[in-house]
């Protein structure tokens, strides 16, 4: 396990870059995000442990930050005072390359877009969601989503397919081919607080339908290989997957955090691997139960596989390598340390 | 809509909205005296009007003199009742710049009220001590989301609504307008008139100062201005007006307050955070885990519950409630003037639209501009451009806690294993140990040294079977190892190296395969 200080400041964010296999980027905020500047920490995994090899002070605090899918230098920020910087690494000095400003709150979110890699989105508290263009000033085009969008992605496996989630407990999904009408593109919401299809057994404390009623949902993340398939995690601490080709409700629940889970992702590699970081300050490796390999047959019960419990404070951010081996993966936390770990050192038997 | 589901609406930040839209247009007409009618399908009847008067108001000429209004007047309905001052005051009134029913649609819309909204105004005029609050489960992101705008007073109370009562309000039946108090407006009208008069000498420098924001104001904001008045308290507001008050932006306040030297909405803001703090606090009581209770964000929350550490500005400082005033100190609004905060080079800042009010510190001999330090939320630092990141709050560590908790550098398992727990006799006693200083001579090893120097300047001629020996594993086709290889096979594996190497360049089995530790020089265990 390799470790990072970031010292003074608290990690929301940390994502491995496209390009390059060793190099991190973090994003963080001082005074955890309440107040104070931000940070972007640009990190190296050297044979001396993490390295940071530039930073970029911001006004107001990073919640989330994006490499370019473009250039592999450049990456995006998403700051607290609504604005979204462009940092390219290989430039001299400390400022931008570029930025904007139309969000009219905190931007919560930011991620390029996979296939078509000219365009990226960001999301807000202002309740939208906005794509853009890294050679415009404006945004291209504004999506409203009308409640606080902690999360939004493009799918990875096509170019004008994007989803949001918001604080109204739904998971938004927009095709950007169809009419601006009165939907503005949205052609799917589902309710991420609904019943799922199958009872299941293990559901512990959530009572007949699996839920509480509506929570926030904080965060999702597409699956790299199931073009349907999507996993949601929230203040409920109970991390769910959909099947779009299902949109009443989900098609798996995964209780298992304490407190609300703040990050997840699927794995790169694997296709029923993800990963979760959690309010709890554990970060867990879930399978979904899908794997045909192990019995799963493309559906079943997923479970809790291993937990990372190195964190002190709340985890908040982790991100898989792309490269090389397919257990390895970084993770933040308030504690001001950026952990770079193989899930297998921490996977239980079973 | 966004704003009252997002939880605390930041009425700072809706008014840096209004004062960042784009008004060139609006100035525009102003100005030139264009068409009214241009542009629009459904020409304003009383768009004209406001040119000459305004024209009229500013050359200070008494409206009465402008006898070719007066018909205009009289075709409206007077809702302010008669003036009887001919003060500037009065000159507003009289200015029609909106006919009422604009306005009491204005006032609905301004105000994203229900009945229910307004219920929980009048609950939170009764008990105004903070309160528990039994809206949607908080998340520690909730109360990050109302931590960073929590403390601009109490309006976050009550735009805090589940975002479902929401929802269904807005798909559901119409929402229920509160009737809208004509006569209290009216009353409330009389108030800030009489205020207004009292003030006047005063109040018309400032009003001449600002002036260019009466001209961009539209009819809400002149009401705003005047219903704001610090001496009109708040407690003394009829309904109506009060609903009214409650969705001012609190920025307009802010203005009243810069010219005075000291505010009260610290205090409320210190309630809310220390409401949420204790809210969240609350959630994770059942907690005790080590972790949780040694974790230096819910210490952060704790001190805030406690008051004793508050945010001021930028930055969160401790209160000191050592020195033994229990009380805390009115605060000030300048911020210290070695503080060293933005204060120094303002230039930027003041050149800044943001800051209409160009406040100079009134202390003699400083003419240096506050206008940053009055802006309290973080709305205001949106507002400053990059160059004045440095020197806030990276430089000095604002709670740095590290000599309270063992360092997050060292590993869990580490710094447990600190014990000694070797008896006290274990070893040689010191006066039994052989002491032979002599010994060791300062020339011993240096042949060794010698040799090592003498191999490094030649280090790239080495004999080949040697550089083979030290690296078995050679990953170039000639078996001749990069310069670097033979370096690093000399000094023995790393273990750090083995993990990057690992993750780099990948191992055997599946992710559920067992980790298998490897052992084999760096490059070893990857080329099979």
């Amino acid at each position: 396990m390799l470790e990072y200080r970031t010292a003074g400041f608290n990690p929301y964010a940390v994502k491995y870059s496209p390009f390059f296999d060793s190099r991190l980027a973090v994003s963080a905020g001082a005074n955890f995000g309440l107040v104070g500047n931000g940070r972007l920490f640009v990190l190296n995994l050297t044979s001396n442990g993490i390295v940071c090899e530039r930073y970029y002070e911001t006004q107001d605090c990073l919640f989330d930050t994006a490499w370019s899918e473009q250039h592999e230098n450049q990456i995006l920020t998403a700051g607290g005072d609504g604005s979204i910087k462009l940092f390219d690494v290989g430039v001299q000095g400390e400022f931008p390359v570029a930025g904007w400003q139309e969000h009219g709150r905190e931007v919560f979110c930011v991620h390029w877009g996979l296939v078509d890699k000219s365009r990226f989105l960001s999301s807000s508290w202002d309740g939208t969601v906005k794509i853009w263009m890294p050679e415009r000033k404006e945004s291209v085009m504004t999506l409203p989503v009308h409640s606080c969008v902690y999360s939004a992605e493009f799918s990875p496996h096509h170019p004008d397919i994007l989803t949001a989630v918001s604080r109204d407990s739904h998971l938004r999904v927009y095709d950007l081919r169809t009419k601006a009408s009165a939907q503005n593109h949205m052609t799917l919401a589902v309710p991420i607080h609904a019943a799922p299809k199958v009872q299941q057994p293990s559901m512990g404390g959530l009572g007949k339908t699996g839920s509480l009623g509506p929570t926030e949902c904080l965060t999702h993340d597409w699956n790299k290989y199931r073009d349907s398939v999507l996993a949601t995690a929230g203040v409920d601490g109970v991390i769910r997957t959909f099947d779009l080709r299902q949109p009443s409700g989900p098609v798996n629940l995964l209780p298992g955090h304490e407190y609300a889970v703040r990050k997840v992702s699927w794995s790169p590699h694997l296709s029923d691997v993800l990963l979760s970081a959690s309010y709890d300050m554990s970060c867990r490796v879930w399978t979904d139960g899908s794997n045909v390999d192990q019995g799963g047959n493309g559906v079943g019960l997923g479970r809790e596989m291993g937990r990372m419990d190195r964190h002190t404070e709340f985890a908040m951010g982790v991100d898989w390598c792309l490269f090389g081996a397919e257990g390895w993966c970084a993770s933040c936390a308030w504690d001001e340390r950026v952990l770079v770990w193989d899930v297998r050192e921490f996977m239980r038997a079973g | 809509m966004s704003e009252a589901l997002c939880g605390p609406s930041n009425p700072l930040q809706q008014f840096k909205q209004q004062t960042s839209l784009d008004r060139t247009l609006q100035q525009d007409r102003l100005l030139s005296h264009r068409s009214p009618a241009y542009g629009f399908r459904s020409p304003d009847p009383n768009a004209g009007v406001l040119d000459a008067e305004f024209e009229a108001f500013q050359a200070g000429v008494p409206l009465s003199d402008l006898p070719q209004l007066q018909s205009f007047h009289r075709q409206q309905p007077d809702f302010t009742g008669p003036a009887q001052t001919p003060s500037w005051a009065a000159d507003f009134q009289r200015m029609h710049i909106a006919p009422p029913p604009m306005q009491q649609q204005h006032l609905q819309q301004a105000a994203p009220s229900t009945a229910g909204w307004a219920q929980g105004f009048r609950n939170h005029i009764d008990q105004y001590a903070p309160r528990a609050q039994q809206s949607a489960p908080v998340s520690p992101l909730a109360f990050q989301q109302r931590a960073r705008f929590g403390y601009s007073g109490f309006q976050n109370d009550l735009a805090q609504t589940t975002p479902f009562q929401a929802t269904q309000q807005s798909k559901g039946k119409e929402p229920v307008y509160e009737q809208f108090d004509e006569a209290a407006f009216e009353r409330a009208f009389d108030l800030a008139r009489d205020d207004v008069e009292l003030n006047f000498g005063a109040e018309s420098v400032m009003m001449g100062s600002s002036q260019s924001e009466v001209l961009e104001a539209d009819d809400t904001r002149l009401v705003r201005d005047e219903t704001s008045r610090p001496d009109l308290g708040r407690d003394q507001l009829p309904d109506g007006l009060g609903h009214y008050h409650n969705d001012v932006p609190y920025a307009l306040e802010q203005q009243d307050h810069s010219e005075k030297t000291e505010q009260p909405s610290p205090y409320q803001d210190d309630d809310a955070l220390a409401a949420t703090a204790q809210e969240l606090l609350e959630k994770v009581e059942h907690n005790t885990t080590d972790k949780f209770r040694n974790s230096q964000f819910l210490g952060l929350m704790r001190k805030l519950r406690d008051r004793e550490m508050r945010v001021e500005g930028d930055k969160m400082v401790e209160t000191n409630v050592s020195t033994g005033s229990s009380l805390p100190k009115p605060p000030l609004t300048h911020s210290p003037h070695d503080s060293g905060y933005v204060s120094g080079s303002s230039s930027p800042l003041s050149l800044d639209s943001y800051h209409f009010d160009t406040h100079i510190c009134k202390i003699p001999g400083c003419d240096v501009d506050h206008t940053f330090d009055h802006w309290e939320s973080p709305a205001a630092s949106t507002a400053s451009p990059e160059s004045v990141l440095k020197g806030t709050s990276t430089l000095t560590p604002l709670f740095d806690n590290t000599e309270q908790r063992p360092s997050p550098l060292a590993l869990p398992t580490a710094s447990e294993a600190a014990v000694d727990t070797r008896p006290p006799d274990y070893g040689i006693p010191a006066h039994e140990q052989d002491a032979d200083p002599g010994r060791i001579h300062p020339a011993d090893g240096q042949a060794v040294v010698d040799l090592l120097n003498d191999r490094a300047a030649d280090i790239g001629t080495w004999p080949d079977d040697t550089l083979s020996d030290s690296a078995p594993h050679s990953p170039l086709e000639d078996g001749r190892p990069p310069f670097y290889g033979d370096l690093r096979a000399l000094h023995g594996e790393r273990s750090v190296n083995s993990d990057l190497s690992d993750m780099l360049y990948g191992h055997d089995g599946s992710l559920e395969a067992p980790v298998r530790w490897v052992k084999e020089p760096v490059y070893g265990s990857s080329k099979e």
